[in-house]
């Protein structure tokens, strides 16, 4: 690992009311790379995040790399404030970390980004549920993040949403790379999206297997002759104990 | 038909209808010291606006309304957040609002009469009742401000102050504007029954309290006619302030 940059973890423990969710839990995104962590539903993948996140602190084991890092979230809810419209919502969490010019600019290009400048005075009730989407990707954009962190983001959409969306949060990743960290249980999103997949065991998670993606994002496809066979790896892997 | 034209014909056509029987209650009864005829009363209330001493009434109990319920609002504010942050503060207060809750309003009146000067007592039961509306409203919004905004804006190192600002006080205001609409609604009626009993100089209640005395029945309606267009206006400030405020729903 290169030093300070990027994110460790090391042998990190948590269990909640003596019910073990985390269990010597060790990995390392590597700056400028999209890791995904890809395990069952209800392993902990949320709990490893939050921890990540400074949300809760784990008992045991540490994590460096993030610390006085800025955080951007991704939920796997919206997450928006109804009594604000959609670019209020996105200067909401700017307000403290950017200057008055720089905050409206930055607005204004991740909006355009996600395809929302139309609807940059529409309250959330009026949008449509991929709309809401999209515009918690660009507040998680627009924040000035080292860090972003993801919990199935994707969670919900239906395939063409899904795939639609996929594209335009590549293209915003790719454009300033930041270190990120993806956490899903579908095995063709973390093939699309990661560099780096972990893959998580059972309560207690620990990381069971850890394949590298070297394919470019942009050529990345489900009918790839290479994703095609990576899936089947990452399938055989997760189905044997 | 445009639905709201058909509501309002609605409407208009049921307060036809209580004129109506109204006016056949009069003519039946045939004593307007017992029952004026609804043009007897609305003669009397033309007269009465007319008087120098009606706008002063209306102004004093108007005046006292208000200072009961901005009272009421402040206290239930403040308390409401303090009960809804602490369960300290929730399991104190408890009692005070079950017990103020359950108290006759006559009977708040009455002691209230023994403790204050006259023009108080209104204010002070007009703040008593409208306090625990207010209150449990607010404690219910505290309880209900979403903790996954809260977390949001945390992970995203929000500054304190703006997360009080711009989230918990915009989820507080629904229930807060819920809790001031009642307590608006409910103070207006307490107060005549706290100046019919404290007689305070001016006010409707007061007004009310001699016009029964002489058996001007209706006059008592007249001022009830008066006491119910100062709670509508209120009430439709309210809405539209509450209207104005959820822009976004």
């Amino acid at each position: 690992m290169n030093g300070l940059t990027g994110l460790v973890v090391e042998h990190i423990f948590k269990q909640f009311d003596n019910l073990p969710v985390l269990g010597d839990l060790s990995l390392e995104v590597k700056e400028n790379r999209m890791a995904c962590i890809l395990g069952p539903s209800g392993c902990g993948k949320t709990t490893l995040l939050n921890i990540i996140a400074g949300v809760i602190s784990p008992d045991s084991g540490s994590i460096t790399g993030c610390q006085d890092k800025k955080v951007s979230y991704l939920f796997q809810e919206t997450r928006l404030l109804k009594w604000k419209t959609v670019r209020q919502n996105i200067e909401f969490v700017l307000k403290d970390h950017l200057p008055v010019a720089e905050r409206r600019e930055t607005v204004n290009r991740y909006m355009e980004m996600v395809g929302l400048s139309d609807f940059a005075d529409y309250y959330p009730a009026k949008l449509s549920g991929g709309m809401k989407q999209r515009v918690a990707i660009a507040r998680a954009f627009a924040y000035p993040a080292n860090l972003l962190l993801m919990d199935e983001p994707f969670n919900g959409l239906d395939l063409a949403m899904k795939m639609s969306f996929i594209k335009a949060f590549t293209d915003l990743w790719l454009k300033d790379r930041r270190t990120a960290l993806f956490v899903t249980h579908n095995i063709q999103e973390a093939l699309l999206l990661g560099d780096e997949i972990f893959v998580l065991s059972n309560r207690p998670a620990h990381v069971k297997h850890h394949i590298t993606v070297d394919i470019p994002h942009q050529e990345r496809t489900l009918e790839h002759p290479q994703i095609i066979q990576l899936e089947n790896t990452l399938y055989n892997i997760i189905t044997t104990a | 038909m445009h639905s709201t034209t058909r509501n309002s014909l609605i409407t208009l056509a049921s307060v036809v209808f209580l004129l109506v029987i109204w006016k056949l209650i009069a003519v039946v009864i045939g004593a307007d010291i017992i029952m004026p005829a609804p043009e007897t009363t609305i003669r009397d209330f033309a007269n009465i606006v007319k008087s120098p001493g009606f706008w002063p009434s209306v102004g004093a109990t108007v005046l006292r309304g208000l200072a009961g319920f901005f009272i009421s609002c402040i206290l239930g504010l403040g308390v409401g957040i303090a009960a809804g942050l602490s369960s300290v503060v929730y399991w104190m207060v408890q009692p005070f609002l079950t017990i103020i809750r359950s108290t006759p309003v006559m009977a708040i009146i009455l002691l209230a009469l023994i403790w204050f000067n006259t023009e108080l007592v209104p204010v002070f039961v007009s703040c008593l009742m409208g306090f625990p509306i207010v209150c449990g409203n607010i404690i219910q919004g505290i309880k209900n401000v979403d903790i996954q905004l809260v977390q949001m804006a945390h992970i995203y190192q929000v500054k304190p102050w703006r997360i009080v600002l711009e989230l918990y006080l915009p989820s507080l205001l629904p229930f807060f504007m819920g809790g001031a609409s009642t307590a608006m609604g409910i103070i207006w009626k307490v107060i005549i029954a706290a100046e019919i009993l404290s007689q305070p100089v001016l006010g409707i209640g007061t007004q009310m309290q001699t016009a029964k005395t002489y058996l001007e029945t209706a006059r008592v309606l007249s001022w009830t006619i008066a006491i119910i267009g100062v709670s509508f206006f209120f009430e439709s400030l309210m809405h539209a302030l509450d209207n104005k405020f959820r822009a976004w729903r």
